[in-house]
């Protein structure tokens, strides 16, 4: 590895516990989307937050698009972060994508890990069968195509915080830091990799205990999806959270929290 | 004129929802745009407006992008009317604190012209990207190829040298160096058998004979390694029965009969069945030969699929491609972690107390190499040790 590892995905490492949290984040975004929850995480463990190469302020010439597109070279970076730090008797949360992300990096290398947190994850977003995914593929090409058309005008989407206090360089530097910024291409690349994944026949491989945070009224991940994975992970608890949507670490960071730490806590 | 009014019929949809998507004001433009009544909007989520993709793009990007910067800018979105006719528009969005609350306020424009311009440019853009990404990709592997064929070309003459000198050298140890060893033998036991000898001299041509025995095996040993590449013909094998095979062979050469073998489900896999049954008469034997004296051994052997890169050597490439990790643990006596590099070379034994000819995991190495896969040992002393080998699940060339 040519440049460190730490640099390229950038890891933050906080708190003041031994047990690592690795906190991996979704689609669409970088670790601020932890930011509601990580704290509440800090006085008793060591918690771990990176950026997917590619996502937030990752390194993008690390960016190889022959790996990422495959979920293999995402669940390598965890590995590749796993290895640097020499972590043992990790708890792998992730959010979304990160969920099967976690499961292939556990079957790979279960040494590393002692409990997966899934949050919203998906084994397969397409409808197969009598599977039911929630999606048909032609939804995941308008989606891709809705992604194209907004990142026609990306600029649009970075400029504004900066023009808005053109006195203040620093408040739009910081604005834009602190948001999901996401160079198109690869984000599209990642959207691919994600929606079009097919993880079901991996389930059965992974031995690390688990919890699945289903939330109420996702169309990303539905309610049929969470008790899917709750059928075929091993050792899993499924819990069903009063949150709605796809980002309750985000709208609903204290139920969230409160689940993470039951869950910890029983354990 | 009064303002709200006027808000209510712009020519603009005009929206406003609270942080968990439920509507509380729509104006009567973006009713008429939706073919929808003011009833079957407000207190709904806005996700019942939007089409499924849209609907991701919204938890995905567009609502944590309002919430963590309170404004995103020229979005498109597509919505659905209530005869289900998508509704292509551009959406303004900003949140405002109103209270102890945050509302979200969304200007909406259809864009159904705009959307068709949009597709044109987008298809062109693709196209351009797309011969752009070719030409971009012909060039380096144009590049590449003239790199790599020069390097291939040497590497090829460097193979064609190293065959030949192993050709020979296979000679010499399966023919030239027998004769003067079985010469040694013969002559040692002639004077033992016939001349009248001292005790001490009988002891020492015991020696020079054992001695000579052990040459005769490693000579042996040694052309078995050099041997092993010629059967190189790859046919899908059912592990079960590889596995079968090479534990009669093992067991019936150490005679260990007091062991327990637990064989997970193993899948199918591309190899050279000679080669893939030395390899697990090896493992075999190896835990045979390290048993713990003091409890029963047991070998488990486990299998799984995972996809891993094919690339082990170029840098900066990947394919992911099925492969099956094999792990053989057994637990015996294991060895000192401090000679996991050293035990893989062909004829190095840890201990001289071992009596084995230290061919054995030289050999798995090489049936590992040979089938484009990787091996790792594990070790702890006093409680056993795991191998664990990730070979391709199908293998294009050998």
């Amino acid at each position: 590895m040519k440049k460190s590892v730490l640099l390229r995905n950038n890891v933050k490492i906080s708190g003041s516990g031994v047990q690592p949290m690795l906190f991996a984040h979704g689609f669409g975004c970088d670790q601020n989307m932890w930011r509601f929850v990580i704290p509440s995480f800090e006085k008793d463990y060591k918690v771990v937050a990176f950026d997917y190469v590619g996502a937030g302020k990752s390194d993008l010439e690390a960016y190889n698009s022959e790996r990422y597109s495959n979920l293999n070279g995402y669940a390598q970076d965890v590995l590749d972060i796993c290895s640097e730090l020499n972590l043992r008797d990790v708890i792998f949360v992730g959010h979304s994508v990160s969920g099967m992300i976690g499961v292939l990096a556990s079957i790979k290398a279960p040494e590393y890990f002692s409990r997966l947190i899934l949050v919203g994850p998906s084994p397969c977003y397409i409808n197969d069968s009598s599977y039911r995914g929630g999606f048909e593929r032609k939804d995941v090409e308008e989606l891709l195509d809705t992604m194209d058309r907004n990142f026609i005008g990306w600029a649009n989407f970075l400029a504004p915080a900066i023009m808005k206090n053109p006195d203040r360089p620093e408040l739009g530097r910081e604005l834009t830091d602190s948001f999901c910024s996401t160079d198109p291409k690869i984000a599209r690349e990642f959207a691919a990799a994600t929606f079009f994944s097919d993880n079901r026949k991996d389930l059965l491989k992974v031995g690390t205990p688990s919890l699945i945070l289903q939330c109420s009224e996702d169309i990303i991940a539905p309610l049929s999806v969470g008790d899917y994975l709750h059928a075929h992970l091993k050792n899993s608890d499924l819990k069903v959270m009063k949150a709605t949507g796809h980002c309750p670490h985000m709208s609903h960071p204290e139920e969230t929290i409160m689940l993470m730490k039951e869950y910890l806590d029983a354990a | 004129m009064q303002t709200d009014r006027l808000l209510d019929n712009a020519p603009c949809g005009y929206l406003v929802f609270q942080d968990n998507g439920i509507i509380r004001w729509v104006n009567t433009t973006l009713l008429t745009f939706l073919d929808l009544q003011s009833t079957q909007v407000i207190g709904k989520n806005i996700e019942t407006l939007l089409t499924l993709a849209t609907r991701v793009f919204y938890n995905t990007h567009f609502f944590p992008l309002l919430k963590l910067h309170s404004k995103a800018d020229e979005i498109f979105l597509q919505f659905r009317t209530s005869g289900n006719i998508d509704l292509p528009a551009l959406v303004n969005a900003e949140r405002k604190q109103h209270g102890d609350e945050y509302l979200n306020h969304c200007v909406i424009m259809p864009v159904h012209q705009r959307k068709k311009y949009e597709e044109e440019i987008l298809l062109a853009k693709k196209q351009a990207e797309h011969a752009m990404k070719e030409n971009h990709q012909l060039q380096e592997l144009k590049a590449s190829l003239e790199k790599n064929s020069l390097a291939l070309e040497s590497l090829y003459r460097q193979q064609v040298a190293a065959n030949e000198s192993l050709l020979q050298f296979s000679k010499i140890i399966s023919h030239d160096l027998q004769e003067p060893i079985h010469k040694i033998q013969l002559f040692a036991d002639r004077i033992v058998t016939k001349e009248k000898v001292s005790e001490r001299s009988q002891q020492d041509l015991r020696k020079i004979d054992k001695a000579a025995e052990r040459l005769r095996m490693l000579t042996r040993a040694l052309e078995h390694y050099i041997r092993i590449d010629a059967e190189k013909s790859v046919t899908e094998l059912d592990l079960n029965k590889v596995i079968r095979k090479a534990e009669t062979q093992a067991h019936e050469q150490r005679k260990v009969s007091d062991y327990e073998l637990i064989v997970d489900h193993m899948p199918l896999i591309d190899g050279v069945e000679d080669q893939m049954t030395l390899l697990f008469f090896h493992l075999f034997d190896n835990a045979f030969q390290f048993r713990d004296p003091t409890r029963k051994l047991s070998i488990h052997i486990t299998a799984v699929s995972l996809d891993e890169n094919l690339y082990r050597l170029s840098p900066n490439r990947y394919r992911y491609a099925e492969h099956i990790r094999i792990t053989f643990r057994d637990n015996g006596i294991g060895f000192d972690m401090h000679y996991k590099d050293y035990i893989f070379k062909i004829l190095k034994r840890i201990s001289p107390s071992d009596h084995g000819l230290g061919v054995g995991l030289g050999l798995i190495k090489k049936v590992v190499d040979n089938h484009a896969g990787t091996i790792e040992v594990n070790s702890i002393e006093g409680s056993g040790t795991t191998f664990t080998l990730t070979l391709p699940r199908r293998l294009h060339t050998m």
